[in-house]
Formats: C-alpha cells, sequence, structure tokens
C-alpha cells in the first residue's frame, strides 16, 4: 500500500514538474539566465517618469534616469560627508569673481551688500561627448539625416530608435560652453515647461533670465495668437538667436554665469539637472511637426552626456545602456572613515561607469518588490528611493518574517539620516492657534502652541512609526543634522519642549505644558470664559489606515492635556488646497532638501515665502520681522562663525514662537544584495548608478541557489485531484446501475432536503 | 435583420454619448483642473502661475460646459467637454496629461490584456460548465454538497487574496513561475500561468454555480425524462441535450465576462505589473488623469455594447426560436 502511495505521488509529481513552464533551469526566473549572469543592475520603479527633460523635471522618482543621462556642472562627491560639492562636467567649483555695480572688482570677503553681481567662471572638461542619437545624425556630407522630416515621416514612429543610425558618419559631437548657455536660455522659454517656482527662483539670481523669459512670453503669445485653436504646432524656436545677458560662452569650453548679488547657496542649484548641455540640433529635432503626438519630446527620449542613455522604454520596463561615448571618469579614492572597511574604495581610481545595463521593472505594489528583492532579482528594490528599506530593517531587528533569510542571504542594510523632516505646523493666520491681533492675544496664543509641542511626543512617535533601532531622531529646531548651522548636545536643545538631563534632552512634563494651557486662557482643555471645550482641527494630507493610525496617534497626545482634536482627512489635493488658502488650523506636513544647506529648511519660515500672500512653502504663513532679517543677512554669507552665529539666532526665535511642533528627522535605509558593490546610500546625491558595480557571476549562483523549484506540492496536489475522482466514479457507477425505482428514492430523498 | 443592426448601431451611438457625457461630470464634480494640474505638477513648489500655465497647455483653462465669453456657437466649442469629446468620436482618445498618445498607448496595452483574457475566457467557462455538469451528475448526493460549499467559500474569497496567496505559495514558497512582470513571447506563457491561475480560480465559483443553477433548472424538463426513458446514459443526456438547451444563459453571462476582462483586470494587473489595460486605467485614476479615464471607460462601453450585439446573434445561432427584427 505505502509503495503504491508512493509511486503513485512520483507520478504525480513527474507530471507536475512536466507541467512547469520549461526553457529555463530556474521557473521564477523574470530575466534571461544571461541577464542574471551579466553585467546588468536589476531594479524596481513604482511610477513612470512623466518629466525627463531637465528643464522641467523636479520629482524624486525621475531622478534615477534624469541624473543617469545629464550631467550637471557640478555634483557632490560620492563618498564625503557633510556633501561636498566637487565639479561633474565642469573641471573644478569655480570661486566666484565679486564685482561692484560699477563692473570693478571685489576681494573675495567683501561685504554682501557691496556686492553687484557673482561671476562664476566654469572651465569644462574636455571630450565631454552625446549620446549617439538621430538629432546628431549628419550624412558623409555634413547634412543632419533627421532635422527635416515630413510628419508623414515620423508617422508610426514612437521611439528613436525607429530613427537608424546605421547610415550615419556621424552621431554626436562634443558638448561646448554654448549648449550650457541653450539649456540656460531653455528654462525661461515658453516652449518649455520649467517649474515656475524655480524658474522664478533662478529669475532672481541669474542676470537677464527674467528679461528674456518676459521676452519670449510676449513672441510666444503672439505667435499663438496667429494659429487656429485648432493646430497650435509652433515651429522650433532657435534660442541662440536671442542674448542673455548673464549666461556666455567665453570660449568652446569656458562657460560664464553671472548671478546678481551674493549668493553662495547657487552653487548646489549647479549641481541640478538645470544646469546640463542641451545640444541645439535635439531642440530642432523634437520641435518638427509630428514629433510631440508620437511621444517624441525631451521628456520622453532624453540625450545627454551622462554615463547612460535611454535605450527603450514601456509601460513596466525601462532600460538604460552604458553610453559609448562617455569620457573617463574615476571612481573616488578618498571617502569617510570606515568606507574602506566597507568595501566602499575597493574601486578607486577605476573608470565608470562600472554597469553595462540598467534594467528598471514596474511594480506597483510593495509586496511583490520585496519579494523579488529577497529571490534576488532586485540588486536594490528602488533605487529613487531609501524609505523602502525599513520593513526589511524591522523584520531583521524585530526576528519577525523573513529576518532569516536576510541574514542568510547577506543583504547588506545601511541606515542613514538625510537632509528631510516630518513636522505639525500651526496657521498662523488662524485665530485660536496663530499670530493673535493684540500683544496679550499673541502671548496667549505662543504659549497654546507651545503646549502643545510638549504634548506631541516625537521620540514616541519616532519609534512607533519609523524605527526603534535607525537613526530617526526627535528635532529640536528646523535644521537637520548633518548640516551646517546644526547644533548638538546641550545647546542645541529645544528650551521650550525639552531639557537636557543626565546627558540626553528628556521632553518637558505634561505638568508644564498644562500649566501653558492653563496661561493661554483653557485651563484642563476648556475655554476659561465659556467653559466650552477646545477643539483642535487637525488636517491630514493623506487618508487611508496607514494615516489613521497616526491620526489616532495624534489625536491622543492632544488629549494628554484634555485638547480635543478633529481629523480633517483630505486627500493631498484637497490638503494642498486647504494650506494654499489658509484653511487649515494645525497641519501636518515634511520637507526633503533641494540640496544640503541649511537655508533651504529656514526659508520655509520666512514671511516672503507665505503661502497664503505669496503663495510661497511657508504653509505656517509664519511671519517674523527679526527672522526675516537674520535671513537675508545668512543667506548671503558662506559658512562660518557669523552664519552660524544667524541661525542660531533663528532657531531660537521659532523655538519660541513655535509656528512648527519641530517633530522628526527620519532615518532612511539602503538595502542591497551582497554581489552590488559601492552602494553607498544618500538621499542627496543623486547620480548614484555610475558607480555602482555587480557581480554578475554571483548573482547567478546565488539567484540558482535561493530558487530552486518546489514541486511536490503540486504531486500531492494532483494526487488528491485523484483521490477526489476515485469516490466519484464509484458513486457515478452505482447511480448508473441502479435499477429505477432505487434511483427515483435516491432523487426524492435528495429533493425533499 | 439590416433594420435591426441600424437600430442597434443608433441605440449604441446614444448610450455611448450618455456614457461620455457621464463621465465628464462624475469626473470633474471630484476634480478641478486645479487639482489635477497640482497632483502633476508634484507637492513640492507648486505656485498658482505653474497651475495656470499647466492648464492652459492642455486646454484645461476653458469653461467646462458653457462659455459665456464665446459667441454662437462659441458658447458650446469653446468648451473642455466639447473640446475633449469632439475626437473621441473619431477614436482619438487624444494625449495624456504627460503627453503620450492615449491611441498609442491603447494599441500597445491590448495585447497583454488580451493575451491574459482569452485563455481566461477559455478556460474559467469550460472549467465552470465542467465542474457544474459534474456536480449535476452527482445531484443531491453529499458530493454534490461539498461541491457547493467550496463554490460558496470561492466566491466569498475576495480576488485579492488568491492573488496575494498565488504568489506567495507558486512564486515564493515553491518558486515555480515568477511573482511578477511581463515580457513579450516567447518568454510570455510563464509570466502569464500564475495570473490565470489565479483569476481562473477567482472565477470558478460564481461561474460554476450559475451553471449549476442553469442545469438544475433544465434537469427538471420533460425533455430529459424522454432522452432518460429513451435509455441514454447520464452524460449523454447532460451533454447532448442539457448543455444545448443552457446555452442561453452561459452565453449571456460569458458576454459579460468578455468585457470585464478585455477592459483589464484592474487589480491582478497592477499586482502582476502586467502591462496591459487595467494598469493603464489603474495609472489614469491615480493620476486624475482625465483622457485616459474617459478613455477606458469609453472603450470599456464601446466594449459592452459590441458584446451585447454578438451576445444577440449568439443568441439566434444558440436557439432557432430566437429571431432578431
Amino acid at each position: 500500500m505505502t509503495s503504491s502511495i508512493s509511486r503513485l505521488l512520483f507520478v504525480s509529481a513527474t507530471l507536475a514538474a512536466a507541467l512547469l513552464p520549461s526553457g529555463c533551469k530556474i521557473a521564477n526566473q523574470p530575466y534571461s539566465s544571461e541577464d542574471i549572469a551579466g553585467n546588468v543592475f536589476f531594479t524596481s520603479f513604482q511610477e513612470r517618469p512623466k518629466y525627463l527633460d531637465p528643464a522641467s523635471s523636479y520629482a524624486l522618482n525621475e531622478t534615477p534616469w534624469v541624473f543617469a543621462v545629464y550631467e550637471p556642472l557640478l555634483g557632490y562627491h560620492y563618498l564625503k560627508r557633510p556633501y561636498t560639492v566637487e565639479g561633474r562636467t565642469a573641471i573644478d567649483v569655480p570661486v566666484p569673481q565679486y564685482v561692484d555695480k560699477d563692473g570693478k572688482p571685489l576681494p573675495d570677503d567683501a561685504p554682501a551688500e557691496q556686492i553687484a553681481n557673482s561671476i562664476y567662471t566654469f572651465r569644462l572638461k574636455p571630450g565631454t561627448r552625446y549620446q549617439p542619437h538621430p538629432a546628431l545624425a549628419k550624412d558623409a556630407s555634413g547634412k543632419f539625416l533627421y532635422h527635416d522630416l515630413q510628419p508623414a515621416q515620423i508617422k508610426g514612429k514612437y521611439s528613436i530608435l525607429d530613427f537608424p543610425l546605421d547610415k550615419a558618419a556621424l552621431t554626436t559631437r562634443e558638448a561646448t560652453a554654448e549648449d550650457y548657455v541653450y539649456q540656460i536660455k531653455r528654462l525661461s522659454s515658453p516652449y518649455v515647461s520649467t517649474p515656475v517656482p524655480l524658474y522664478n527662483l533662478l529669475n532672481q539670481y541669474v542676470v537677464g533670465l527674467k528679461d528674456l523669459g518676459e521676452r519670449l512670453k510676449v513672441e510666444h503669445k503672439a505667435a499663438l495668437q496667429t494659429k487656429s485653436a485648432r493646430d497650435q504646432y509652433l515651429p522650433w524656436r532657435d534660442l541662440r538667436e536671442v542674448p542673455l545677458e548673464g549666461v556666455r560662452a567665453v570660449d568652446e569650453r569656458t562657460l560664464e554665469i553671472k548671478v546678481i548679488g551674493k549668493y553662495p547657496q547657487f552653487k548646489f542649484w549647479l549641481a541640478m539637472p538645470m544646469f546640463v548641455p542641451i545640444p541645439w540640433e535635439a531642440d530642432r529635432f523634437y520641435a518638427q511637426r509630428g514629433m510631440s503626438g508620437n511621444s517624441l519630446t525631451f521628456n520622453a527620449w532624453p540625450i545627454g552626456t551622462g554615463p547612460f542613455m535611454l535605450t527603450e522604454q514601456g509601460a513596466n520596463r525601462y532600460v538604460l545602456d552604458r553610453n559609448p561615448n562617455y569620457r573617463e571618469e574615476l571612481y573616488p579614492t578618498e571617502g569617510m572613515p570606515g568606507d574602506r572597511e566597507r568595501g566602499w574604495l575597493a574601486d578607486g581610481g577605476k573608470r565608470m561607469p562600472f554597469l553595462d545595463r540598467v534594467v528598471f521593472h514596474l511594480e506597483k505594489e510593495r509586496e511583490p518588490e520585496e519579494s523579488k528583492f529577497m529571490q534576488g532579482y532586485y540588486d536594490n528594490p528602488d533605487i529613487s528611493r531609501l524609505d523602502v528599506g525599513f520593513p526589511l530593517l524591522k523584520e531583521q531587528m524585530d526576528k519577525t518574517g523573513r529576518w532569516q533569510a536576510i541574514r542568510d542571504h547577506g543583504i547588506d542594510m545601511v541606515a542613514t539620516l538625510e537632509p528631510s523632516n516630518w513636522y505639525i505646523g500651526f496657521n498662523m493666520l488662524d485665530p485660536v492657534v496663530g499670530n493673535g491681533d493684540t500683544p496679550e492675544q499673541q502671548q496667549k496664543n505662543r504659549k497654546l502652541r507651545q503646549a502643545l509641542s510638549i504634548v506631541t511626543d516625537w521620540e514616541e512617535y519616532g519609534a512607533v512609526f519609523f524605527d526603534n533601532y535607525g537613526p530617526s531622531q526627535a528635532a529640536m529646531g528646523p535644521i537637520p543634522p548633518g548640516l551646517f548651522g546644526y547644533t548638538t548636545g546641550e545647546e542645541g536643545v529645544n528650551p521650550v519642549t525639552h531639557v537636557w538631563k543626565d546627558g540626553k534632552a528628556v521632553r518637558r512634563p505634561i505638568a508644564e505644558a498644562r500649566r501653558l494651557l492653563a496661561e493661554a486662557g483653557y485651563p484642563d482643555g476648556r475655554e476659561a470664559r465659556t467653559g466650552k471645550p477646545l477643539v483642535i482641527f487637525y488636517d491630514s494630507n493623506g487618508v487611508g489606515p496607514a494615516y489613521q493610525a497616526r491620526l489616532d496617534w495624534q489625536a491622543k497626545q492632544f488629549a494628554k492635556i484634555g485638547v480635543q482634536t478633529e481629523i480633517r482627512a483630505n486627500d493631498f489635493n484637497r490638503f494642498q488646497d486647504r494650506i494654499r488658502k489658509g484653511n487649515a488650523q494645525v497641519y501636518f506636513w515634511g520637507w526633503n532638501a533641494d540640496y544640503p544647506d541649511a537655508e533651504n529648511f529656514l526659508f520655509l519660515l520666512t514671511s516672503s515665502q507665505g503661502k497664503v500672500k505669496f503663495d510661497g512653502e511657508n504653509a505656517s504663513n509664519y511671519s517674523n520681522p527679526a527672522f526675516d532679517e537674520s535671513y537675508e543677512r545668512m543667506k548671503s554669507l558662506s559658512d562660518g562663525a557669523e552664519r552660524k552665529g544667524l541661525m542660531d539666532q533663528m532657531v531660537k526665535i521659532v523655538q519660541q514662537d513655535a509656528p512648527w511642533s519641530f517633530g522628526i528627522f527620519p532615518g532612511s535605509t539602503g538595502v542591497y544584495q551582497q554581489w552590488l558593490h559601492n552602494a553607498k546610500p544618500s538621499g542627496v546625491l543623486l547620480d548614484r548608478l555610475r558607480y555602482l558595480r555587480v557581480d554578475g557571476q554571483l548573482r547567478a549562483q546565488m539567484v540558482a541557489e535561493w530558487n530552486q523549484p518546489k514541486v511536490w506540492p503540486l504531486g500531492v496536489g494532483v494526487l488528491v485531484l485523484a483521490l477526489l475522482l476515485w469516490p466519484a466514479r464509484r458513486h457515478y457507477l452505482r447511480r448508473e446501475n441502479a435499477n429505477a425505482r432505487a434511483s427515483r428514492i435516491a432523487i426524492a430523498s435528495g429533493e425533499a432536503k | 435583420m439590416i433594420a435591426y443592426l441600424l437600430r442597434r448601431t443608433i441605440y449604441s451611438l446614444l448610450v455611448l454619448a450618455g456614457i461620455n457625457l457621464v463621465t465628464f461630470f462624475l469626473f470633474f464634480s471630484v476634480n478641478t483642473p486645479d487639482d489635477m494640474a497640482r497632483l502633476q505638477l508634484g507637492g513640492k513648489r507648486v505656485a498658482a502661475e505653474a497651475i495656470e500655465r499647466w492648464k492652459a497647455e492642455r486646454g484645461f483653462d476653458k469653461p467646462l460646459y458653457l462659455n459665456p465669453k464665446a459667441e454662437g456657437l462659441g458658447k458650446l466649442t469653446d468648451t473642455v467637454f466639447f473640446e475633449s469629446s469632439a475626437g473621441i468620436l473619431r477614436f482619438d482618445f487624444g494625449k495624456t496629461v504627460e503627453g503620450r498618445d492615449i491611441g498609442w498607448e491603447l494599441g500597445k496595452r491590448v495585447f497583454p490584456t488580451l493575451a491574459m483574457a482569452t485563455p481566461v475566457l477559455i478556460i474559467a467557462i469550460g472549467l465552470s460548465i465542467v465542474f457544474a455538469l459534474g456536480l449535476m451528475l452527482f445531484r443531491y448526493s453529499a458530493l454534490d454538497t461539498i461541491g457547493v460549499v467550496v463554490l460558496v467559500a470561492l466566491m466569498s474569497i475576495s480576488s485579492l487574496f488568491f492573488i496575494i496567496t498565488g504568489q506567495f505559495v507558486f512564486g515564493r514558497l515553491m518558486a515555480v513561475t515568477p511573482l511578477s512582470g511581463f515580457t513579450p513571447p516567447p518568454d510570455m506563457f510563464k509570466f502569464l500561468v500564475l495570473p490565470i491561475v489565479v483569476y481562473v480560480l477567482s472565477q470558478l465559483g460564481p461561474d460554476t454555480r450559475l451553471y449549476r443553477t442553469i442545469f438544475l433548472e433544465e434537469m427538471s424538463k420533460d425533455y430529459v425524462r424522454t432522452a432518460r426513458a429513451k435509455g441514454l446514459s447520464e452524460i449523454t443526456v447532460l451533454l447532448r441535450h442539457v448543455l444545448r438547451n443552457s446555452l442561453i444563459p452561459i452565453i449571456t453571462s460569458a458576454g459579460l465576462l468578455l468585457p470585464v476582462l478585455l477592459v483589464g483586470a484592474i487589480v491582478l494587473e497592477s499586482f502582476f505589473g502586467i502591462p496591459g489595460l487595467g494598469s493603464f486605467t489603474i495609472d489614469g485614476i491615480n493620476n486624475q488623469d482625465f483622457g485616459i479615464v474617459r478613455a477606458m471607460v469609453f472603450f470599456g462601453s464601446f466594449i459592452y455594447v459590441l458584446t451585447y450585439l454578438l451576445t444577440d446573434f449568439a443568441y439566434a445561432w444558440a436557439d432557432p426560436r430566437v429571431r432578431l427584427q
């Protein structure tokens, strides 16, 4: 009997194995074996990139492509922390030449008020060439192959690969200073969708950009008026023809940018993709009638000088291939203490990029993404984000879920604290928590904000909603750790919410919050005059179960001092709308740094950024002349004692005024497979792909080991089915062979039931 | 017959126009062009000027239904509704808010959806008929009762459960199929096995139960007794007589399933990373992209209308008593 069951099991398992998808040794393998063993980096993305035009892109999820294809003038050192700016397509970071209003040179330490302009002169690296692209394709006589196409010739073409380069004598050229000038002009062009706030910001600094923008806008409007409503096509506008006063190509490899006044943070903007070379030929190529209708635009098919080029894009897959024209760039030889031990300096001095190909797969849901990472099919779950490592870190530390697999697979987890924050903001225009109309009311409202700041236990929030083990920390002010201006230890404590005790910051007791609440006119959470309970309206920027836990937690915090909370759960659009109109009372929000400088956080509290008045980024509509004055002085200073002094002053002001309950600086965790090398996590440095190296052979070996198919359950399934069929057959035969009377009785008894 | 076709075509056009209007009304009742712009421009540094520019570039700066500033017919035609609807009647779906051609996207995405929907339709209906007929063989027995309990259980379980369990068991524990993804043929099959199994399984409960009920009703008819009296075996009775006479309700239910499958299994495609019409719809909804939402609703309605027309013809084929007039 046992042997016959074993025989049946064996036959079933063999049958089941035969049913498996054939053609590959590992049945669940989503890519070819050659790719798995090859020099290919696999990662995923959650949302298709919308804008790959360097003048338009401003979203985190677009950065893996944008920073792989384009190269700005400057970038950040891959390993050094705090972040250090260095040359990318520029040879080095230029020291600006300051001049007064008459154009006379000023010394480097000249007072900011004397400086009329800062002149940045960039020396460009030789040998910076564009990827092969049809826009640059010329025949042997020097004629462009694809610059005078008729719509019929574009019909049916949806990819730049549909324009073959095999007949071209030339498919690239070297990037020149004129190409940077062209791209900077594009930032002001109404023909290009530049994020307006960025354009407005650059307008303030780049000499002549605003005038050029106005001029082009008028011209564009006039051109559109000549067109019918049904046909708004405008031919290419050659921006080489229009001058831009503050930007010029001194020669082929020297670029000069003139900035209004003194603005040391300008160097950070130069590390963003707005300042990359763009060939006029590409602008002309994409401007041809019929191109944009077929999604042939900069946003879909970028052209750059970076280490990779986009060669495939589809609904669920994007592929970057190595740019064959990329110049010689070497992996850094210096880093931080500990970097060598982690192996991050092992490739020092070697030529980059290391990868031949980068493949992105669409993963809309987190579960398959994590599972495929655990199976070895992703080298990193999502290269654009650092928060995807949290669940795995938690599992490993709590010894739950897949913790054993995480350990056995040798997954590398690197925790880091990047410049970003989450906070609760008080709308200063609100009569209850806001600024107040009279000095007495101002004092009372401030005390209310302080009381609410004390009771919101951000240390607990970090433990509950982030991780117990990572580097997240409660904020004492708006400046995150790691940036110049951040103060640690006793000096850095927010005296309103914390005290320094036994060598650490301890949150002030609830009794103190109660006292402040009473002084604010709400003893025990009731309005002293009327006895009505104090109800705080709290606006959430999202809805759903994930938010609900946070909202419940928040209501519990205010309830500690008897303050009731009414939650207004909004989707993000509604939330933004409420903030924009100043309708929110208390809200939850956060900020990711554009660049690693405290100015990028302090500006969020300046009057000129007031959301309601100026549609800026100061969602609390906070306004304090002393803060603004310090900010204006601080932003034009280079890092040093004077700047630090001003920052300290500003932090003290906002700690007392409490327009925010300062919240938390969230930690991040990068998770990487053991065969992925040089993966140092960063939320600021976004051109990471060129530094990464994979060991494809090791990956193939590990993937084969971790993904051995287990077919015996299929055999069991087949067996169970077979066993079920047996009584069914018996039953059927019995009924078929039964005489009429028995059959009738059986059916009748069934019907009676 | 021609008069019938003509009449149905006119009805269909009216239905499609009505659906287009309702879609537009519902979409812009919960979203405003400002909302759309804000979402597209991102959460950071979104200024009023940027919103205005975004709207102007995409034609959302006009009034939705009626333009009081325009003259004559322009009051109606110089509106978002007219501008966006004019093309759709010519099957020109316009562009996504990101500037991609929707028609091209539909063309690209219809194959993955069809590659999954076709086997699902055939296998799910075929298996459901087989199981329902099987239950007929054992009707009113313990096997029938167990079968019905299993069917009710299958009906009660959310398709999400099937997806997650399927991925966990077959993709993770047994490692016999990829967890998600899609590639064009010839490797396509291994990516589709699991979604097809999951989809068929989730359809099996309701379909088999429905067909069982249909067959049970037929079994009580006189012609079945006559067939049995002729000495035909139970299997012959079921296959030759009961199945044939039950085809009309089966065709009706299959007709209902077809558009759902073609428009795409929204959750399924999303979880399995299949770049079909379902995931396109989800993208459109998440991005508040009116162009995609309207195109998909229109496409779905068109398939529904077409399927119902085909179902009518199938009735005539299956039952000679039905005449299309």
